[in-house]
């Protein structure tokens, strides 16, 4: 029987102001699974992860001060998610179109060497996914109008 | 430079200082850039970084403190205790949301905001057997991690 992949060491926790609607949507949307779920005596939902692939997101509600949602600030987004997918990222966008996502940004080829696209969920979220279709080399960001190093010390090259 | 770590889900973070964030968050969390990307007026635009697995990135714009709140919480999950990393990041002036708390799933995690309000919580994963939920709490693994 196929391991189950461990937990990432890196898991984002997306914040919204109503959990459920967004479970429901970003399963039909994008094709997350409801991978986890703590839920109370009254089913109210305590806790909730969703996974794609070896990739975990946690689906949370506004429980802090210091937690909001976009709606909550003003369409404002602190972070982008990028999925990553192995393949198929042309249905995976016909998907999330078909589900009313509303596409920031449609899929193309980047210089960088992915074809993704970004889409907005019903609260105001970011998501990127992205296959990755050609493996970038240092020449390419330079086209770009880009540099890269892989320090602070280093001089861009 | 697309390899990654088998990462299927990554956050890239937005910062309006991105160059004094690499900085900071080696400084107080530990992690290392592998990999930035600088447009031509010198502004980085990507960053990628690493510690113990846990892969990110973070990009130029609107932060939670221009905000006044972050869209997400970042948890980063140890095999090794976090006390360590935790005095680490109090000396570096994180703000700390949140102590080093035994969580009842048996996870010992802080939570801290980083110089622009970004939201990390930290933990060592299994520190102790987990204990019983909360009274009345049902937990319900579908599939195993």
């Amino acid at each position: 029987m196929a391991e189950p992949a461990p937990r990432p060491a890196f898991i984002p926790s997306v914040i919204y102001r109503d959990r459920r609607a967004a479970l429901e949507w970003l399963g039909k949307a994008f094709g997350f699974e409801l991978s986890f779920i703590i839920t109370d005596s009254n089913g109210e939902i305590g806790h909730a992860e969703m996974s794609h692939g070896d990739g975990v997101v946690m689906i949370a509600t506004e429980f802090a001060d210091w937690t909001k949602s976009p709606l909550s600030l003003g369409g404002a987004n602190t972070q982008r998610i990028f999925v990553h997918l192995e393949s198929g990222v042309d249905e995976h966008y016909a998907r999330a179109r078909a589900a009313g996502a509303k596409i920031v940004m449609p899929l193309d080829q980047t210089f960088y060497g992915d074809r993704s696209y970004m889409a907005e969920d019903p609260e105001g979220h970011h998501w990127t996914f992205s296959q990755t279709v050609k493996h970038a080399t240092e020449a390419d960001y330079n086209k770009a109008g880009f540099k890269t190093s892989s320090s602070l010390e280093d001089k861009p090259r | 430079m697309n390899e990654q770590n088998n990462v299927d889900i990554q956050a890239e973070l937005s910062y309006r200082d991105p160059k004094a964030a690499l900085e900071w968050l080696e400084r107080a969390f530990g992690f290392e850039p592998t990999l930035i990307v600088t447009g031509s007026d010198g502004v980085i635009v990507h960053a990628r970084l690493e510690m113990g697995g846990a892969v990110f990135a973070i990009g130029h714009g609107q932060s939670p403190a221009s905000l006044g709140g972050a869209s997400s919480q970042i948890h980063v999950r140890f095999k090794t205790p976090v006390d360590a990393h935790y005095e680490r990041a109090v000396k570096a002036g994180a703000k700390i949301l949140e102590g080093p708390t035994q969580q009842f799933y048996g996870d010992i995690t802080y939570a801290a905001a980083d110089l622009e309000g970004h939201v990390w919580r930290f933990g060592q994963i299994d520190a102790k057997p987990a204990a019983a939920p909360p009274e009345g709490w049902n937990v319900n693994v579908i599939r195993a991690r």
